[in-house]
């Protein structure tokens, strides 16, 4: 016998709401147990919370490919950006190309997240290369100086 | 507002909600998952995004983007502003979203931008069919998560 599986419509209006806060915190183990319970809490001991309005546009709306992206994605917990990134947005063929046009850096992948992905991965990895404790010629040297405006250690 | 500092992202998961707890903030994560199954596109669904940061200090706009990868063409772009004093402190961004709209099965992305930076990205699978119950019971049943 077939089944008829029934196409599922929207019936809901969208709808979106959140809150950007400080991250909430535990009790310990060596407090009275009368404080162990939230609505023991007085407002200062509160964590603050606060809601923020959130607006949200559903789509499709637009093609999620810009002509420039500021990137902010180092993946490695031993370094932070201090600013973010300039990058130019390419394609070719199928493939999103960013580029770094201040020292000729790029990365590459089939969309943009894919590409930021592998742009972060080249960068972390000249920044190591050129941290090695070896000699630089005059460019590389000059590249390490424009990284290093960018990224520090923590 | 360009010269807020770079946030660190720390976590940033997709799940069905998240539930603050007055008083003390801490948030629960229902039902963490990477892939949607539903009988038939385009299907709607109920998700939230969860994303915790550090090293944020300043004014941001953040701002969330559900993306098609087939495409490149944005479902959703939520906008958050914040201002956030103490660095020193992670910080918290919880969306809960209703009747989010997927056209079609295939790859999704979110995406994170604070002031225009890009930060993280997580990917999210739709998928036609393929659930763990029998067929006869897809009928009564919303789109399933795991």
């Amino acid at each position: 016998m077939a089944t008829t599986i029934p196409t599922v419509q929207p019936t809901t209006p969208p709808v979106a709401y959140g809150e950007v806060a400080q991250a909430g915190s535990g009790y310990g183990v060596l407090v009275p147990p009368e404080i162990l319970l939230p609505h023991s809490m007085d407002a200062a001991g509160a964590v603050e919370q606060k809601m923020v309005p959130v607006s949200v546009t559903f789509g499709p709306i637009e093609s999620a490919l810009p002509q420039s992206v500021r990137f902010g994605a180092l993946a490695n917990p031993r370094l932070r950006l201090r600013k973010a990134i300039p990058l130019a947005v390419s394609t070719e063929g199928s493939a999103t190309v960013l580029t770094w046009e201040e020292i000729d850096e790029f990365g590459c992948g089939e969309s943009l997240g894919a590409a930021l992905d592998n742009f972060g991965g080249a960068l972390l990895e000249l920044y190591h290369r050129l941290h090695e404790p070896v000699q630089l010629g005059p460019d590389l040297e000059k590249v390490k100086q424009i990284l290093d405006k960018y990224i520090e250690a923590r | 507002m360009a010269d807020a500092q770079v946030p660190t992202v720390l976590a940033m998961l997709v799940c069905d909600q998240v539930i603050a707890e007055q008083g003390s903030g801490k948030k629960s994560l229902i039902g963490i998952f990477d892939n949607i199954n539903s009988p038939m596109f385009p299907t709607q669904t109920r998700l939230a995004v969860y994303i915790k940061l550090a090293d944020a200090q300043g004014d941001y706009k953040f701002r969330i983007r559900l993306v098609k990868l087939k495409d490149e063409t944005v479902v959703a772009d939520l906008n958050a502003d914040a201002k956030i004093a103490d660095p020193t402190n992670p910080t918290e961004l919880a969306i809960n979203m209703i009747g989010i709209i997927l056209p079609e099965a295939g790859k999704y992305e979110f995406q994170l931008w604070a002031n225009e930076t890009y930060l993280h990205r997580i990917t999210l699978n739709a998928i036609q069919g393929g659930f763990p119950w029998p067929q006869q019971s897809q009928q009564s049943n919303p789109p399933h998560r795991r």
